[in-house]
């Protein structure tokens, strides 16, 4: 439990926030006409999730080239993150532009057409969330490689978890029994400083895709590569438990806001123990299921549930 | 690969940066060009050895040619290297330490794939004051290929009397260099300083490998 009561025992102090640190405004519910709602359902998901900047680019006067976003829906969520390339010299625009791209489709097709009625249809919606990704790096009219970014993207729905990986990053699915894995793979070249970026000819042949049944998944988290070091034993090719055990214990725990999540999780990803590993920018982002409880009221079943809108 | 490199594997699980340095010790290097490649190999060692992540990361071995052709340190990481001591005799077999040299990466590729190690692009980099006396055609060859197909970097340095025509010949992608006498030691150090800067990259950078000004004759 290392890593709770280091999230604890952290005291705020406004001079560990990095403001590149703090998250991006989780983007509200697309529908514009959807009633105020005291309660977000998001399928019974609760998220916490920042970007914070590498001492290398405080350092060098670069800012966070890691973008991401959490997209809450009515019947799930949409978590995407980008980790622009150390050699592009926009960098962190490409990041933006690829999610936004990729967020723009997923978002706007699970609205126009509901979910996929198959897994098939899911790896579809991937593959067009990827285009939509490239088309919206390409629209800057830039050289696109100076726009190199790469990109996750996990839609959890209903009862289906969707995964769409390229480039680096880990996406870490936490099963019932609190059992941890990687939902897909990182495409990487044969050497540790190579990657394929949404930009790269071969974005959507090497990009790692999954579409799978939700219901086993408790926890879901994607970071960049920058937290790898910190988060995943690299050697076995699998992410830590001591690690990642305690953050889903942590964000699932219901004492602490959400708002103080963040912040705590933001002064753990800036902090010394992480910053002497690692020197990239960082980004984590967590959904857990919620409670029982809410799970009764806002979670799994049809989005019509009256109850829903206690 | 011996148990104790096995260990050195399973604990220490950054990924690799290997480097084998290729260094003529044919009599003619006697004196002090061999005194000063010594020196500078050391200073190489120190350097490399003040970088907390560099020596972690980066794996040194080591060929001498001089007569034969000896590994005279194999891959090792940087925390774990001792610099060898060179000694000048016999002829220059280039041809074969080249060879050796793209066979010991290749099984070093193996290992840290077994190993499940990431890993940096190797670099062979070659100092020689003379011209190959066996068959090198054969092995400069199988380097255009190797380089050709991105599986090594390969930089040839020529120290004064060397056959630059014909180290060309060998070293295609990357023209040799020709090393301002006898800055053995600033060459060295610019080396560590690379494979500091290959060792730190990430995903996605491209390195940026310091000025050469301060040894390399800028060809005119």
């Amino acid at each position: 439990m290392r890593l709770v009561s280091a999230l604890l025992d952290m005291v705020w102090r406004r001079s560990a926030w990095d403001p590149e640190g703090i998250p991006e405004p989780v983007a509200k519910e697309a529908r514009p006409s959807a009633p105020p709602r005291r309660h977000r359902p998001t399928g019974g998901w609760r998220t916490v999730g920042c970007s914070v900047r590498g001492t290398s680019h405080r350092a060098a006067g670069t800012p966070c080239e890691d973008v991401s976003t959490i997209v809450a829906l009515e019947r799930g969520l949409v978590l995407a993150v980008a980790d622009g390339a150390g050699s592009a010299a926009w960098a962190r625009l490409g990041a933006t532009r690829a999610i936004g791209g990729a967020c723009e489709v997923a978002v706007g097709r699970l609205f126009r057409d509901g979910a996929p009625a198959d897994a098939e249809g899911w790896d579809r919606l991937l593959i067009e969330c990827l285009q939509g990704a490239r088309r919206a790096v390409e629209a800057e009219g830039e050289a696109v490689h100076e726009l190199a970014s790469t990109l996750l993207v996990a839609i959890l729905y209903d009862d289906t978890l969707a995964v769409a990986q390229v480039g680096d990053g880990w996406v870490v699915a936490e099963d019932r029994e609190g059992g941890l894995r990687a939902v897909t793979r990182p495409a990487k070249g044969e050497y540790f400083n190579e990657t394929v970026f949404v930009t790269s000819s071969s974005y959507l042949e090497s990009a790692s895709r999954s579409v799978e049944p939700a219901e086993e998944v408790t926890g879901l988290a994607l970071l960049s590569d920058g937290l790898e070091m910190v988060a995943c034993e690299l050697a076995a090719g699998r992410p830590h438990a001591g690690f990642f055990g305690p953050l889903f214990a942590y964000v699932r725990d219901p004492s602490d806001s959400s708002a103080v999540k963040c912040r705590a999780l933001v002064r753990l990803l800036d902090s010394e123990q992480v910053n002497c590993r690692t020197s990239d920018d960082k980004t984590l982002l967590v959904a857990v299921r919620g409670s029982r409880l809410e799970n009764q009221v806002s979670g799994f079943g049809p989005a019509q549930d009256p109850r829903a809108d206690r | 690969m011996t148990q104790l490199d096995e260990i050195q594997m399973a604990v220490n699980p950054e990924p690799r940066a290997p480097c084998v340095l290729l260094l003529d010790s044919s009599y003619s290097m006697a004196g002090d060009s061999i005194a000063q490649l010594n020196d500078g190999l050391r200073a190489f060692e120190e350097d490399l050895k003040g970088d907390s992540q560099a020596s972690q990361r980066v794996e040194v071995a080591v060929f001498s040619f001089g007569g034969t052709v000896d590994l005279m340190q194999d891959f090792t990481v940087v925390s774990a290297f001792d610099a060898p001591t060179l000694m000048a005799s016999g002829n220059t077999p280039m041809g074969e330490a080249i060879d050796r040299a793209l066979d010991l990466i290749e099984d070093r590729k193996a290992t840290y794939k077994r190993a499940n190690l990431n890993y940096f692009r190797p670099w062979v980099f070659l100092v020689t004051d003379g011209a190959p006396t066996d068959e090198w055609q054969a092995a400069a060859d199988r380097l255009e290929r190797e380089e050709e197909r991105g599986a090594v970097v390969f930089f040839a340095v020529g120290v004064d009397g060397a056959d630059f025509e014909l180290l060309a010949q060998i070293s295609r992608k990357r023209p040799p260099v020709k090393l301002l006498n006898p800055r053995f030691k600033e060459m060295f150090l610019w080396l560590s300083q690379s494979q500091k800067q290959v060792s730190a990259s990430r995903p996605g950078d491209q390195v940026q490998l310091p000025s050469s000004d301060g040894w390399a004759e800028v060809p005119t």
